[in-house]
């Protein structure tokens, strides 16, 4: 009885202590479990709103662009002061959005000017939580693919029939061709009224665009070159100094050259590009322009912009031809206002640009020289009978921006990848 | 006497506190099964929730690499609806048995007049509306919008 009556005390109490243990083992274990559920949910939650993040921030690119290829003058431009751009709640989600100037030299500088490159910053947010992209995006035009030989932005006038362009002869105004030249491409009509100003006597393969073409004025071009100074900085930024003989760059006959007799005067390329500044070029009797092309290209500017000067040119053949232009292609801009005289009857591998404003400037052709490249003036006039053969890759027209879009590279900015 | 009486409380102890452990353990297994039933719940609603955000995401991204013109427009009424399984697998031909269903519209604000099938205008801002619904329920488990536009990313 009394080995029971121990038995029996020693156990008073153990089922519910077992119990007790029991519980609270399992409780720890399903708390832990259940801790680590509502963890793993929350995870799950913060990717979801991590990952839609990007969504809605992209969905701010895909805002701003349409909305500046609409009207760009409502581009979101970076704020100097306050938040850098400008916040949308929209369907998508709420955005913040600005843009900026992408230069090739790696700036970004603000405001943005419509049709220049651009980067696209936007930043979109899913509870709390944000993340910010940036996109590269152009403006897309409507460039025309023409191979223009020679193109007169007001008018071309044709003398003569012994003329021979080999490519396309274009204007945004009218052409009057005397005589019966030689086209082989064709007679391009660009906007609204442009056409033959008195009917052909000949038959061309004409066409009728409906848009004007759009080409950059030489100070723009400058301006794309040099910077904002433009002429102003090749004018005190040259290389007059390699030309031969040296072309003076201060006193009474500064930036100008004048060869008469049998002289010649050569200009000499370097690599990445040689620039001259003349303020006026003339070509008396045989004397001739030679363009020494072998070490890089050659870029002759003319002006200052808007002002009278002379240009009387003969020769100009290139020891590196041009077919199509190639890197070390010759270019003459001129942003004058007076007439430029293409004499001789010998070859010029260069291309002509003296596109300023379409009230003044012409190229005159006299002579029969041959020009391999491109000419591209306010006005033009043939006479005597040059052929000019079209080198595509001499100059760009600006084109209308159609829209903007986005082209590579893509970033997230401040991503945790 | 005195034993014997003793030994008869002892008794009656066991058998309360045999009762008292019955009843503590079955309350604290009700909770325990409360707090497994919410657990499992929990974890079904994670999964849920992550492949439902996978389903939105992966139909978004199929729309942009359709690009902005070759996207069909897609109207509410007519929205593009797809099945699919736990493991994001295309359940279409035999949608009873998919768990979830992704319903796409896509809504162009300015349209090519007169065209069929209708086609974005090029200055459209279309606006992409991806709703992912459990099929056994109908609850929706989340909704992604964005907007394409023309050459956009």
């Amino acid at each position: 009885m009394t080995f029971f009556r121990l038995q029996f005390q020693k156990r008073r109490g153990a089922i519910l202590l077992h119990v007790l243990i029991f519980l609270v083992i399992i409780s720890i274990l399903l708390a832990g479990m259940a801790q680590l559920m509502v963890s793993d949910y929350s995870i799950v939650k913060v990717e979801n709103d991590y990952s839609n993040s990007l969504v809605v921030a992209e969905a701010g690119i895909n805002y701003e662009l349409r909305k500046i290829s609409t009207n760009s003058a409502t581009a979101d431009q970076k704020q100097g002061t306050g938040p850098a751009g400008t916040s949308y709640t929209t369907a998508a989600g709420t955005f913040q959005v600005y843009v900026t100037q992408r230069n090739p030299d790696g700036t970004e500088p603000t405001p943005w000017v419509p049709g220049k490159n651009l980067w696209i910053y936007s930043t979109g947010g899913v509870n709390n939580l944000t993340r910010s992209v940036k996109v590269a995006a152009v403006a897309y035009t409507n460039t025309p693919t023409a191979n223009y030989a020679v193109f007169g932005v007001s008018e071309g006038l044709m003398n003569g029939s012994a003329t021979t362009v080999n490519g396309d002869v274009g204007t945004n105004g009218f052409f009057n061709f005397n005589g019966h030249p030689t086209v082989t491409g064709n007679v391009t009509f660009n906007g609204a009224g442009s056409n033959w100003q008195s009917p052909p006597n000949g038959s061309y393969t004409v066409v009728h665009n409906a848009n004007a073409v759009n080409w950059p004025t030489v100070e723009t071009i400058a301006v794309n070159t040099f910077g904002a100074q433009g002429l102003s900085y090749v004018a005190a930024h040259n290389d007059n100094a390699l030309a031969s003989p040296a072309i003076p760059t201060t006193g009474q006959n500064a930036n100008m050259v004048l060869i008469n007799g049998n002289g010649n005067q050569t200009f000499a390329g370097k690599a990445g590009g040689a620039n001259y500044y003349l303020t006026s070029l003339t070509c008396n009797g045989n004397s001739k322009i030679v363009f020494d092309n072998t070490n890089g290209p050659i870029n002759i500017w003319f002006g200052p912009s808007g002002t009278s000067s002379t240009f009387v040119f003969n020769g100009g053949a290139a020891a590196v031809k041009s077919t199509p232009a190639s890197p070390n292609a010759v270019r003459i801009y001129l942003a004058t206002t007076n007439d430029v005289i293409l004499n001789g009857n010998s070859e010029l591998d260069a291309g002509v640009y003296n596109i300023n404003n379409a009230a003044t400037g012409r190229v005159i052709f006299n002579g029969t020289p041959n020009i391999i490249g491109a000419v591209f003036s306010n006005k033009f006039t043939f006479n005597g009978n040059p052929t000019v053969s079209a080198v595509q890759g001499y100059f760009s027209p600006t084109g209308s921006v159609l829209y903007y879009g986005c082209v590579p590279p893509w970033f997230e900015v401040g991503g945790v990848n | 006497m005195k034993n014997g009486f003793s030994g008869r409380r002892r008794s009656g102890l066991s058998y309360v506190e045999v009762l008292v452990a019955s009843a503590i353990c079955v309350l604290c297994m009700s909770i325990m099964i409360q707090l497994w039933s919410f657990s499992v719940l929990l974890t079904v609603q994670t999964t849920d929730n992550a492949v439902a955000c996978d389903l939105a995401r992966q139909t978004v991204e199929a729309l942009k690499e359709t690009g902005f013109t070759q996207t069909p427009e897609a109207p509410t009424s007519a929205p593009l609806v797809h099945y699919f399984d736990i493991g994001t697998h295309n359940l279409d031909s035999t949608p009873t048995a998919a768990r979830y269903k992704v319903a796409t519209t896509v809504v162009s604000d300015y349209t090519i007049p007169a065209s069929n099938p209708v086609l974005p205008a090029g200055n459209a801002l279309r606006t992409v509306t991806t709703t992912v619904t459990l099929v056994s329920t109908g609850v929706t488990l989340t909704t992604l919008t964005t907007y394409l536009s023309r050459e956009g990313i």
